[in-house]
């Protein structure tokens, strides 16, 4: 389970809320609460995908309900272990960049595209995690991702 | 920008974020229990467990070499069940190899004897003549 569902949650939560470093707190949160809790579940995988993501959402939730988040001004993003630091770098201003156009953008709407490009869900999926219909969830993405696209030339332009 | 662009952007999970947590899971959460349950509840129902255990072997000990507790026991189900139950110390049917009492003798069946007295069975007068008894039975 681990293995498996480590790096959808991590990048869930870097869409979700456009910071790494906090994402991989986020994960770890949501690990050690679905760790504990695990015993009582069934082994259906996907189940423990939905239940997983259950968790991810409250705990992205309640950071985001925060007033105050701490934000550590001393610390760089690290590197990954890429040897090509150009391409690391330009995909790290490039993610950067489309979570500032995302943060613009209504809490359903990023909802929708962290489920959808973090978490790798189908639209079935997110509609049954998000409460809406299979259809409703795939048009809402399609204007989400051309509203960003439509910003991410303007900036470039 | 397209979908594959949205994937590719992603940041790339650290090796040692990935290890320290799992690690960290594994020391705190060894069989996926919380901290709460492995010492409280877990205890508590092994002691219980146990204790059970020890009051079944405790009775069974008592009854087994206390006379009072079997009688009182005994009491127990003829008072409840309706029948008393016999402590023997000896079976309840000894076979000797001999019959207790002659009644319980089987007699030897006699042969027929040659000169014995003919019997007939014919209808006899005395019989014949009986006559029926009436009663009178009382009528309001």
């Amino acid at each position: 389970m681990y293995d498996a569902f480590l790096p959808r949650l991590f990048y869930f939560f870097c869409y979700k809320v456009g910071d790494p470093q906090v994402a991989e707190e986020l994960t770890a949160v949501t690990f050690e609460k679905a760790w504990r809790s695990r015993r009582g579940f069934c082994k259906d995988r996907g189940q423990v995908q939905a239940w997983l993501f259950g968790i991810a959402r409250h705990v992205a939730g309640d950071y985001l309900r925060k007033p105050f988040r701490e934000v550590a001004l001393d610390e760089m993003p690290e590197l990954s272990d890429n040897p090509s630091l150009d391409e690391d770098l330009q995909r790290q201003l490039d993610f950067q960049k489309v979570s500032r156009i995302l943060s613009t953008f209504p809490e359903r709407d990023r909802e929708l595209i962290s489920l959808k490009y973090g978490a790798e869900l189908t639209n079935r999926e997110i509609a049954g995690l998000a409460g809406l219909s299979e259809s409703n969830v795939g048009t809402i993405l399609s204007r989400v991702v051309s509203k960003l696209r439509k910003e991410w030339e303007q900036d470039h332009g | 920008m397209d979908d594959d662009f949205l994937y590719r952007i992603r940041p790339p999970v650290r090796k040692e974020f990935a290890k320290d947590l799992k690690r960290q899971l594994s020391s705190q959460y060894p069989d996926g229990r919380s901290a709460a349950r492995t010492t409280f509840p877990v205890n508590l129902r092994w002691a219980w467990k146990a204790a059970f255990i020890s009051i079944l072997v405790f009775g069974l000990l008592l009854f087994t070499f206390s006379g009072e507790v079997r009688a009182g026991v005994m009491g127990w189900i003829q008072q409840i069940a309706g029948f008393q139950v016999e402590e023997r110390l000896t079976p309840p049917v000894v076979d000797s190899g001999e019959p207790d009492s002659p009644s319980e003798q089987i007699q030897p069946t006699e042969p027929f004897a040659e000169n014995a007295p003919r019997v007939t069975l014919e209808p006899s007068e005395a019989v014949a003549e009986v006559t029926p008894t009436i009663y009178a039975v009382p009528t309001c």
